[in-house]
């Protein structure tokens, strides 16, 4: 039996999408939620760049390196340090997020490394529902 | 257990925003700007506001 069945939202963006909120602290402290996309095609978590001053990090805690998306070439700044997650109803499994932030990218990714190294993951698109299941 | 999952609603259309980033509070926009940092210094946006970039409108469905 899944931890959690999540229904897909729609954020006020007009499509239902398997949008899952995690609660996230950065690295100096800063903690926050963030709506994503869960997104078995994703590598790893991938963010938005506005997101990384708003997590603490500074240009010191990033690695550019060159990565592929759908549209091509696309320049990914890798956080060298780690923040943490967790999802609100499920507080006590705390997991670390090593994101990519990405200019241009429009919404928050949860991928296949950090999320789903915990989770397992359902989609379930006819219902418009997904689940996680504690690995 | 199994539970539906209750993150923060966005009760608006939030098309009107497209590409910009904006502040959620109970459902609602309180603060929109072109840039995060921009965003989260205005003095009406609290510390535990939802923030969040709003897709361009060209962004219909995401290909990733």
């Amino acid at each position: 039996m899944p931890d959690l069945l999540v229904a897909y939202r729609d954020l006020g963006l007009g499509e239902l999408r398997p949008i899952l909120i995690l609660h996230v602290t950065g690295p100096g402290g800063a903690e926050g939620d963030i709506a994503g996309l869960v997104d078995s095609g994703a590598d790893g978590t991938v963010l938005p760049a506005g997101y990384a001053p708003l997590m603490g990090y500074t240009p010191a805690d990033i690695a550019a390196h060159q990565g592929a998306g759908v549209g091509g070439s696309v320049t990914m700044h890798q956080a060298t340090r780690p923040s943490k997650a967790f999802i609100p109803e499920m507080p006590g499994l705390v997991f670390e997020l090593n994101p990519c932030f990405v200019q241009g990218c429009q919404i928050a990714l949860w991928g296949r490394k950090d999320l789903m190294q915990h989770f397992d993951v359902n989609i379930m698109e006819r219902r418009k529902q997904f689940s996680l299941t504690q690995v | 257990m199994v539970a539906v999952h209750q993150g923060p609603e966005v009760l608006e259309d939030l098309t009107k925003y497209a590409g910009s980033w904006v502040a959620i509070r109970d459902g609602k926009v309180i603060a929109d700007a072109l840039d995060s940092v921009e965003l989260r210094n205005k003095p009406e946006v609290k510390e535990d506001d939802f923030l969040m970039p709003v897709p361009d409108a060209g962004a219909a469905a995401f290909l990733f």
